[in-house]
């Protein structure tokens, strides 16, 4: 693949995340919360995810070193993470008003904030970063 | 004002300097391989400093290097 470092790095970062929180998003969809275990799940997953990352950018480092960021680099980042501050903005603006006009939440945490509200702000940054490192891959293929 | 294109003749000037590789203008003008190859390409648009750092490489005058493509006027054939 005739790609730099970063752009191999934004296509194991986003396999990274489907991987991980697709499990945990499917998970939570089919078995919802019912036992209180809802955020020690997401604390494991978070953790899991954190490991696959470190595990995947070695190994990538040992097959490519790392190229020192250049005017290019810099400019597809500036253009994905817009791209990804539209779908943050969008999930955390649902999340806000979901939890205004909610009822009383069914289950809570010990932060006292409703597991479906953290779910969201989760499945909120998640996609932003699939935007984010989706718009790198576009960027880097298609140019900018 | 209507909308140019920036084109450029860095393929042509790398032959000329001997079949220069991408890696080497890279490394002379400190970017990456694959962004020269994005210049060269038209993918990508280059600062005003890459773009006089890789005219200086070649020892031409920027607009040598990279020129403006003005569309054809309204009602011109389109060339095939």
């Amino acid at each position: 693949m005739n790609a730099s470092f970063r752009e191999k790095s934004a296509w194991l970062s986003a396999l990274a995340i489907l991987i991980i929180f697709g499990n945990y998003f499917a998970r939570v969809w089919f078995f919802p919360d019912e036992d209180g275990s809802g955020v020690s799940l997401l604390l494991t997953v978070i953790v899991l995810f954190i490991i696959l990352e470190i595990v995947l950018h070695i190994g990538l480092a040992l097959g490519h070193s790392p190229e020192n960021t250049d005017e290019r680099d810099i400019d597809v980042a500036g253009k994905s993470y817009r791209n990804a501050y539209a779908i943050v903005m969008i999930g955390i603006v649902y999340a806000i008003g979901g939890s205004l006009f909610a009822g009383p939440p069914s289950s809570m945490t010990t932060t006292n904030m409703p597991m479906t509200t953290i779910n969201m702000l989760v499945l909120t940054i998640v996609l932003g970063e699939l935007m984010n490192f989706g718009s790198q891959i576009f960027y880097y293929r298609n140019g900018t | 004002m209507a909308k140019t294109t920036i084109r450029n003749s860095i393929r042509r000037w790398r032959f000329e300097a001997g079949e220069m590789t991408q890696q080497q203008l890279a490394e002379r003008t400190g970017v990456t391989r694959q962004t020269i190859n994005a210049v060269e390409k038209g993918n990508h648009a280059p600062s005003l400093e890459l773009a006089f750092n890789i005219a200086e490489v070649f020892a031409r005058p920027l607009e040598e290097v990279f020129y403006r493509e003005k569309p054809p006027p309204a009602g011109d054939p389109v060339p095939l």
